[in-house]
């Protein structure tokens, strides 16, 4: 008897190398039959959707959980920012801090494109991408390569950009009603009160985390109106008053009170004093007097008081301008009358409702991404 | 001899698996091209997303005084919708001609300068005492066509329609009266808007 156990017949290898051949060829194909649904077009609009939502509707996220990666310093920011996001906070969605997008358009803190993709437009691929962004109509922000002419991903979100607080405090409505020859001015403000009053974060006025400033204006009025102090029980103002006599900005320091501490001065880095509007600040702690024409504005940059050792949330904040009355022909400090806290019991408050504190206001704003 | 070809193979069994095998690959792509229209659907979704944006931001107030006070841009000009009143100073127009400024100003804007095409037809959803639901139609622009791809965004937006002559204003300028179509009370509406390219 013959066995044939074991043996490979012809017929059997021809139909298995027809089916393999077939097999193999099918499987080469497959991929091919998803090129009509243009899988990467879906992919970029939804890339491009996603980072739409992360910009406008998440505050972001960095290291310790909180979402303030904002403050967080240029060598730190690889490491410890982990998501960008532009929103005031997750009950806001759509109104953006101005702040979070300025710092994610600073190239000292973020490299292009790679910090990009790691932070905002995520994904496995190094997609490239352009998001701008044009608030008011007027103020355009970019970062990204130029749109390619052929397909990409894209969204168009309408948002609103919260702005900085600022205080324009005119001289004559914070004069002495007492003569000497140097005058203190502290604007005072309270941390505690502005966060408290107000907790709306779309709405509030916050020292700790948003830029504020504080503009002493019309300077001139002191000397212009030397004697002429019945100005506000309905007399007119003088068009020309001493000649011989000057504003000095002899000093401008700040002290801080915390509950249950005595006053103690805040370390004079960080903050920028301006004089008639020039462009270059004078040195927080001046070395010697500078005359002022018009106006003195100093200038708070959003990390400043949440700085180690500045502030606490709790604190009361005191701004002392000293002014000194310069005779330019004797060359003394003269008795005269001077913007001044003591003299009359004018103690400005920067908080809301002073008709002299412009509080934050919301800006349209559009925002485009685009994904390719 | 005994033949045990019992589990082998044949030729002729190998070609029609073969041959099952591609049609069945040529009836899969014969099919696929069904399945394209996603791009349709993305468009759709860019222009509701837009939609929603409009109208979230229209009735998101500016400053503190405003949110207090639930005056949104939005809320005024649906309270405000017959007479003249207005914000900004100086700037008499009526509540639909405001909502028809600032909804294409928002819907229209890109961030390189140029405009889009928007067009949108707006009505207010309400529910009065007598007249348990009804609607109006509150703003248009002059296209009134809805071209293919129409969507459809919506707000419930709340009116304070309780107050009948704020007392601050100058006597030069007609009061803004209420919404002389809802009830004298505070009350949620719908706003309802349909846009389209076009």
């Amino acid at each position: 008897m013959k066995n044939d156990h074991a043996y490979l017949s012809i017929d059997f290898l021809a139909g298995f190398t027809i089916f393999m051949i077939a097999f193999i060829w099918v499987a080469t194909m497959i991929p091919g039959l998803f090129v009509n649904v243009r899988s990467t077009q879906i992919d970029y609009d939804a890339v491009a959707y996603r980072t739409g939502v992360i910009l406008t509707e998440d505050p972001g996220w960095q290291v310790d959980g909180t979402s303030d990666w904002e403050v967080i310093d240029d060598a730190r920011v690889p490491e410890e920012v982990r998501r960008i996001g532009w929103a005031i906070s997750k009950e806001n969605p759509g109104v953006l801090s101005a702040v979070k997008m300025n710092r994610s358009f600073c190239s000292t803190a973020f490299t292009y494109p790679e910090s990009y993709q790691d932070k905002i437009i995520f994904g496995d691929m190094p997609y490239r991408f352009n998001i701008s962004v044009l608030t008011n109509g007027t103020y355009y922000q970019s970062v990204g390569d130029v749109r390619p002419s052929g397909a990409y991903g894209y969204i168009r979100r309408v948002a609103k950009v919260k702005q900085m607080s600022d205080s324009q405090v005119p001289a004559y409505a914070f004069m002495s009603k007492g003569i000497s020859p140097k005058h203190m001015f502290s604007p005072e403000m309270n941390i505690t009160d502005l966060l408290f009053k107000e907790q709306n974060l779309a709405y509030q006025i916050n020292p700790r985390h948003e830029s504020t400033a504080i503009n002493v204006t019309n300077i001139s009025w002191v000397y212009r109106n030397q004697s002429n102090l019945d100005y506000f029980d309905g007399g007119t103002e003088k068009p020309v008053g001493s000649s011989n006599l000057k504003v000095h900005l002899l000093d401008v320091n700040l002290t801080r009170l915390n509950p249950s501490e005595p006053l103690v001065a805040i370390p004079p880095f960080g903050h920028e004093v301006y004089i008639d509007g020039s462009s270059t600040p004078v040195i927080p702690r001046l070395s010697s007097p500078v005359i002022v024409q018009e106006n003195v504005s100093i200038v708070f940059n959003s990390t400043f008081f949440a700085a180690e050792g500045k502030t606490t949330t709790a604190s009361r904040v005191f701004v002392n301008f000293t002014f000194g009355l310069w005779n330019t022909t004797n060359l003394t400090y003269d008795d005269g009358y001077c913007i001044n806290s003591t003299y009359g019991n004018n103690l400005f408050r920067y908080d809301y409702g002073s008709p002299w504190v412009r509080e934050p206001v919301l800006e349209p704003a559009i925002l485009e991404v685009a994904v390719w | 001899m005994v033949d045990h070809a019992a589990g082998q193979l044949y030729t002729i069994e190998g070609i029609a698996a073969a041959l099952i095998m591609i049609v069945t690959v040529w009836i899969v792509l014969g099919t696929t091209t069904m399945y394209t229209p996603g791009d349709t659907h993305i468009s759709d979704m860019q222009l509701e997303q837009l939609g929603t944006d409009v109208l979230a931001m229209m009735d998101t107030p500016n400053s503190t005084l405003e949110n207090r006070n639930n005056t949104s841009n939005l809320q005024q000009m649906i309270k405000n919708n017959y007479s003249a009143f207005s914000n900004p100073p100086g700037d008499y127009r009526k509540g639909p001609e405001l909502f028809n400024t600032m909804f294409l100003s928002y819907a229209n804007s890109m961030t390189n300068g140029r405009a889009d095409h928007i067009q949108y037809s707006a009505t207010v959803y309400y529910r009065n005492a007598t007249t348990p639901t009804g609607s109006y139609e509150f703003s248009k622009t002059h296209d009134i066509s809805p071209g293919d791809h129409a969507v459809r965004v919506t707000r419930w937006v709340l009116i304070d329609n309780t107050i009948t002559s704020p007392t601050d204003y100058p006597s030069v300028i007609p009061a803004p009266a209420n919404n002389n179509i809802l009830d004298r009370r505070w009350q949620e509406v719908l706003v309802e808007v349909l846009i389209w390219r076009g």
